[in-house]
């Protein structure tokens, strides 16, 4: 049984992409096959991440939505390409697929706009997943809550959301879970980023899933070394006993638990 | 380690070391002054044997001296008292040897011998005995040199002090030529008492007195041709009976270096003292053995002596070392105290350590520091605590009802929701 996973922010620079390939990264070293879906159209920046050139991307998800090319001619797999540290490989044990957005994603609006069946996009996806033998697809999701965004999070087995302890966050957050609620995602984890490390990181959880009623996957720190790697690497590949690396370590463990 | 087990030992390690080095020099200055003083001892007592020995060489030597001027004036006054009597008063040989008879009997000298030109000793003191003089020293040995006088004039013979061929008595002969014709005036006198004079002078009475007294083992005093003048009789242990081979070389040193020479060899101190003459000569050299018993028996209390301190010194020494550690490792106990009631989450109190704080060494200073630290954290701590305590999430629901509204009111939304239910419916139908 594959899982969809949605990571959304209200707002832009919560790390949301960042999360998102490091989490994967650790669930295909686990030894299942992850797929990853970058759906941010403003800023596509995970395959920098993955350190996948830009010049080499030629077909991209909105090709196959449009019956432009086949699933496995979007998928790039950045396992084999992912650095560990100096000159070391990580080695995935199952395989890490990237399928890179296009910047003609306004197309997929106008196509979903005029009357494009979500069931028939989810069949897409199923069928994405089922060609590449897929365990977990990841969907990097633009901020805010547009239309494609939306979708993203109405096909999801589990909705990830990640906020910073900051009010325009909150409020935000606020929102995303009631309508996420309306949409019956079947499960729904908060991760509170950017936390300031003189705070009292149980006390933030009990206080944010107090506020939401919903489940804090994790509460990460904000980190120097995390800005100092920046878009460089995937940071639990270099930093493996980081604090930093500790909370992605929760956030995974809950994504693969079973749904209860 | 503990630090109080290290301070104690350091303390200890330091005391132990100072006082053996100070015991151990004592010690040694002790022994070296001991023998110094010993040393002196020989050498007072060589030079007083150096001494006697040479006035005992030389006194019976000057005495004889005087002793045959005085005969040579005696056998002067024989030449002419012969002269008168024959020539002027014309008295007959028995009657001149009447009044040789007369002088011998009532003074201390003891023979005339008075000859004619043939050296026939027609005049004499003993009648019975008939004597000539000869040239031939096999004849005479002792006589001989007395025949010359009877073709000189005015000449003198003085001869030392001898034992007689014909008898073992010791005599001095002295002779002189005649006034009116040629003769020999030989005047006689027994001298036994120059040897007792010698023996009396000499020095192997005192080195016998002087053996066994105090250190002294043995004494022994040698000439120049390195003949024993004297030598103990009875030394102790039979020490110095024998020269050995460093004896003989001590004494080739004090010889040749004209200076005292001393040598401590297992137990026996020796000592050689020189004595010059007037030229800067080395006549007779002085050697006495010591025994260093008694340095060893004051060296051996010494050391038991210094033994006993230390131990002494060590035993309040580790007692003091021991309250001066416990009293500096107290502090550091309580500090270490309170720094481990912190990390337990213990609130801390300052007048917990308050009373290390008042002094103003360096762990006071530490305790001063540790206190303000301690007092520092605990109140960033509290303010940290507010500021979790401050992060309040507000959400304004009024607002937050209107923006769900504006997605969920969309046609799209109810689309998206239906088609969303029905997938789900789908997905868990297969």
């Amino acid at each position: 049984m594959s899982k969809t996973i949605s990571i959304h922010s209200f707002r832009g620079g919560t790390g949301k992409s960042n999360i998102t390939a490091n989490v994967a990264a650790m669930v295909a070293q686990r030894g299942k096959r992850v797929g990853i879906i970058d759906t941010d159209i403003q800023s596509p920046g995970i395959h920098v991440l993955f350190g996948l050139d830009e010049e080499k991307i030629d077909k991209c998800l909105n090709d196959y939505l449009w019956g432009k090319c086949a699933v496995e001619e979007a998928a790039y797999d950045v396992g084999a390409i992912l650095k560990m540290g100096e000159g070391e490989i990580a080695v995935m044990g199952g395989g890490l697929y990237l399928i890179p957005s296009s910047l003609k994603a306004g197309e997929i609006a106008k196509v979903l706009r005029e009357g494009y069946d979500v069931g028939l996009l989810n069949d897409g996806f199923r069928e994405l997943i089922s060609r590449l033998s897929l365990d977990c697809l990841f969907i990097d999701t633009h901020p805010g809550l547009n239309e494609e965004t939306l979708l993203s999070i109405a096909i999801s087995d589990v909705l990830l959301i990640i906020l910073r302890p900051d009010q325009q966050d909150y409020q935000g957050t606020g929102v995303t879970v009631d309508v996420a609620r309306k949409l019956d995602v079947p499960r729904m984890f908060l991760v509170v980023n950017k936390v300031l490390t003189s705070f009292d990181f149980a006390e933030v959880k009990e206080k944010v899933e107090k506020t939401y009623g919903c489940q804090v996957a994790a509460v990460l720190p904000l980190s120097e070394d995390v800005v100092r790697l920046a878009s460089a690497g995937i940071f639990c590949l270099r930093h493996p006993d980081h604090p930093f690396t500790e909370g992605l370590i929760a956030v995974a463990n809950r994504i693969m638990e079973a749904p209860s | 380690m503990k630090l109080q087990t290290k301070i104690f030992l350091s303390i200890i390690g330091l005391l132990v070391i100072t006082v053996i080095a100070t015991a151990f020099v004592t010690t040694r200055g002790a022994t070296q002054s001991m023998l110094a003083q010993m040393e002196e001892d020989g050498i007072a007592i060589a030079q007083l044997l150096a001494r006697s020995s040479n006035f005992a060489v030389r006194v019976p030597q000057q005495v004889e001296d005087v002793i045959g001027d005085q005969m040579v004036v005696e056998a002067r006054i024989a030449a002419h008292l012969v002269a008168v009597a024959e020539g002027r008063a014309g008295m007959s040989s028995e009657e001149i040897n009447a009044i040789l008879q007369d002088i011998t009997g009532h003074t201390v000298l003891d023979e005339f011998w008075i000859t004619d030109e043939t050296a026939h000793a027609y005049l004499r003191n003993k009648p019975e005995i008939d004597f000539s003089f000869s040239p031939d020293p096999e004849e005479q040995p002792q006589a001989h040199v007395f025949y010359p006088l009877l073709s000189q004039k005015d000449g003198v013979v003085i001869q030392e002090a001898r034992q007689r061929e014909v008898d073992p008595k010791v005599f001095k002969y002295v002779g002189v030529s005649g006034i009116d014709r040629p003769r020999i005036v030989q005047v006689g006198y027994e001298a036994t008492f120059l040897e007792e004079l010698s023996q009396d002078m000499n020095a192997q009475r005192l080195v016998d007195e002087l053996t066994g007294q105090g250190n002294v083992a043995s004494i022994r005093v040698v000439d120049a041709k390195r003949q024993n003048l004297a030598a103990s009789a009875q030394p102790i242990r039979g020490i110095g009976q024998r020269l050995s081979g460093d004896d003989v070389d001590l004494l080739l040193e004090a010889f040749e270096s004209k200076g005292v020479r001393s040598a401590l060899r297992e137990d026996v101190l020796r000592v050689a003292v020189p004595l010059l003459d007037r030229e800067g000569e080395v006549q007779v050299v002085a050697f006495v053995y010591l025994l260093t018993d008694s340095v060893r028996a004051a060296i051996q209390t010494s050391i038991v002596r210094s033994v006993l301190v230390s131990v002494a010194v060590i035993a309040v020494g580790a007692l003091i070392s021991f309250l001066l550690s416990s009293s500096i490792t107290q502090p550091v106990r309580k500090l270490t105290g309170a720094a481990q009631a912190i990390e337990r989450g213990e609130r801390f109190e300052p007048e917990r350590i308050a009373s290390l704080t008042r002094a103003r060494d360096e762990l006071a200073h530490l305790a001063r520091v540790f206190s303000r630290m301690a007092v520092e954290v605990q109140a960033r701590e509290e303010r940290l605590k507010r500021q979790v305590e401050e992060l309040r999430i507000e959400i304004d629901e009024v607002k937050k009802a209107r923006q769900v509204a504006e997605i969920t009111d969309t046609e799209y939304f109810q689309r998206l929701r239906e088609h969303a239910m029905e997938m789900r419916r789908r997905t868990k139908g297969e």
